[in-house]
């Protein structure tokens, strides 16, 4: 029987989705979205839909955990759909790769188990966290290096993930709770202060973020000069744009479009993942130990999680680290990591980021096809005939993380 | 020791497996029959063993995740002891969870619920007729419906260990206090070697450039001027 692979890497704020023979993985938004006038949009159903402000978005992930199947089988669903064109899917000879947030919950892991199998019906499956796929990523299998850590920053936060032998390295797995959902919010915050209320318009935001917002190399140099670093955003008149853009010298602007002039906001919200106390400064509290707390930034947990591992593949790791995730692709996202990982660092460790020429987003999924397409994918899957054999309790106990 | 699994008939998603042992229950269950031989059993009894025998089986039960806590915890008194956390450190990461899940929120309006039975209905008719059915079997029919928080997963969930390793990670990025008196030496020399001193990011809370006033007495934010004192008193002080 020739089987098909599927690979689902199922981010929290997108799925990336496709077959194995495709080029180019299906985004779809990991979303109900719900409109003003009530109406319900699965996926990337709203980007159609005519009232694009006063969207609210529904989302079954919660803090990384994928809690709520009610809402992620409609999406599912409407992914396989977009995927095969309308066709019915024949789950039967099908092997699924499927990603998850690193620890997750064994319950719900166990969840997604009896619904791929028992709901969906996939012939075999294999389910990962989503960091762990990413070395894979290269066009040549045999490229792939034995040691490889992997800083997936995503939506929901921002994991750190040693891989050793293609294996995760679990004592080593770190996580900075920060992701892209807490820079919108940050982003919302300090627009909603400073300029208009966008606190109902979550869109919007990551909109602007996404356009608008970097990681500054030197980030009290930028602030100096911060005049220099502005940039106009022209917010969306739902006329000429739905979504948005940011002003340049060439673009024509309506004289009377509205325009959101962000100096600062741009680096300042990013600056997040690396001082963490923009966070917690924000807001008015008088509570001491907040106030006093010191937080570690990203470097100094990539610099723990290396530390953590076995002594001989530390440099290894850190001449072998991969970006991966949406947040990466904040500009100068790399370049700041590893200007501050070389200071960090010992001096004659060699500190490499090596990129596969995929978008940083994708490159997850791109693991995951490279994985899926090698024979090495049969070794680790479970078929559904075992699943039904052992249960999802001896899924979990070949598919989950260990306890540290 | 040889042990039969005995499928709980009354929850079959409980993630609790039974055991009993087959040897215990060779012996029982002839006992059993003996018994109902010569007493003639009362209608109960009668009755489950219409419905199934196994319930009506005396057996011995043992819950397997509670023993294997009992036992990591009995073995491992590390683990027991575990990093105590002081009083200090609980509040602190109080505030960083809350912090941090109301910039997660959206407006307290995005909170929708589903209609029940909300699927997706794609072109082809071929799906429609799946559309009225809400899970193939009673385990997937139950996590279509469940609609249940985090929360609850986290409060069932019975295996400590692994709910101590999924939390502990959110706060990995935060030193940590510890006031709960150290023992030995060696802690001590580990506490200063991982607290390498950091000078917090001191931003005006009105103008977003560097401050260099302390914090105002009353709601512990930055200002960078008098202008922006002034404007802070106004609006964002309370």
């Amino acid at each position: 029987m020739n089987t098909q692979h599927l690979v689902f890497d199922n981010g929290s704020y997108n799925i990336k989705a496709g077959f194995v023979e495709q080029e180019q993985p299906i985004k779809v938004q990991n979303a109900i979205s719900k409109a003003r006038d009530g109406h319900l949009y699965i996926g990337n159903d709203f980007q159609s839909s005519s009232s694009y402000s006063g969207l609210v978005f529904k989302r079954p992930h919660d803090q990384g955990h994928l809690v709520s199947w009610e809402c992620e089988k409609p999406i599912w669903d409407y992914t396989l759909n977009e995927i095969l064109d309308n066709k019915e899917l024949d789950a039967n000879s099908v092997h699924l790769t499927l990603t998850e947030t690193p620890f997750q919950l064994p319950q719900l892991s166990m969840n997604t188990d009896q619904i791929v199998f028992e709901e969906f019906g996939f012939h075999s499956f294999y389910r990962c966290p989503s960091p762990s796929l990413s070395p894979w990523g290269f066009s040549d299998i045999s490229k792939v290096s034995d040691f490889a850590l992997v800083i997936d920053s995503g939506y929901n936060a921002t994991w750190i993930m040693p891989m050793i032998y293609q294996k995760v390295y679990w004592q080593g797995v770190k996580k900075l709770p920060i992701g892209g959902a807490v820079l919108d919010g940050l982003l919302k915050e300090m627009i909603s202060f400073r300029h208009y209320d966008v606190s109902d318009e979550p869109s919007l935001v990551t909109t602007i973020k996404e356009k608008t917002c970097f990681l500054a190399q030197n980030f009290k140099e930028s602030l100096k000069s911060r005049k220099s670093n502005s940039c106009e955003f022209i917010l969306p008149d739902f006329k000429t744009t739905k979504v948005g853009y940011v002003k340049t010298k060439n673009t024509p602007v309506d004289t009377d479009a509205q325009s959101l002039k962000l100096f600062d906001e741009r680096f300042s919200v990013p600056e997040a993942l690396c001082h963490a106390d923009i966070i917690f400064d924000n807001i008015a509290s008088n509570s001491a130990p907040i106030q006093t707390a010191s937080f570690k930034s990203l470097t100094d947990l990539v610099v723990q999680s290396i530390m953590s591992c076995p002594e001989v593949s530390r440099p290894l790791l850190s001449a072998n680290i991969l970006a991966s995730g949406g947040t990466a692709k904040l500009p100068g996202f790399i370049e700041r990591l590893k200007s501050e990982l070389t200071k960090e660092l010992p001096s004659d460790w060699l500190v490499r980021f090596k990129e596969n020429g995929n978008d940083l987003e994708e490159s997850n999924w791109f693991g995951g096809r490279a994985l899926a397409s090698s024979d090495i994918v049969n070794t680790v899957s479970i078929s559904k005939k075992e699943y039904f054999e052992h249960g999802s309790n001896w899924c979990q106990k070949q598919f989950g993380f260990k306890n540290l | 020791m040889l042990v039969e699994e005995v499928p709980k008939s009354s929850n079959p998603n409980s993630r609790t497996v039974y055991f009993s042992s087959s040897i215990n229950l060779s012996a029982r269950s002839t006992n059993y029959h003996s018994r109902n031989d010569w007493q003639g059993s009362n209608e109960s009894h009668e009755d489950n063993n219409a419905n199934r025998l196994s319930k009506s089986r005396p057996k011995v039960n043992y819950n397997v995740t509670q023993l294997m806590n009992a036992q990591t915890h009995a073995n491992d008194s590390a683990v027991s002891r575990g990093p105590l956390k002081s009083a200090q450190q609980i509040h602190l990461e109080r505030i960083i969870t809350k912090r941090l899940n109301d910039l997660i929120k959206t407006s307290p309006s995005a909170n929708f619920d589903l209609p029940k039975n909300f699927s997706f209905s794609s072109m082809n008719a071929a799906s429609d007729k799946k559309k009225s059915k809400q899970g193939n079997t009673p385990g997937t029919r139950k996590i279509l419906s469940s609609r249940r928080t985090l929360n609850s997963y986290f409060e069932e969930e019975s295996n400590v260990l692994s709910i101590n390793s999924i939390l502990s990670l959110n706060f990995q990025f935060v030193d940590q206090i510890d006031d709960v008196a150290q023992d030995g030496n060696q802690n001590k020399s580990r506490k200063v070697e991982e607290r390498s001193f950091k000078p917090r990011l001191k931003l005006c809370c009105i103008c977003g450039t560097v401050s260099t006033y302390s914090r105002c007495q009353n709601c512990g934010l930055f200002t960078c001027s008098v202008k922006c004192n002034r404007l802070h008193e106004d609006s964002r002080c309370n």
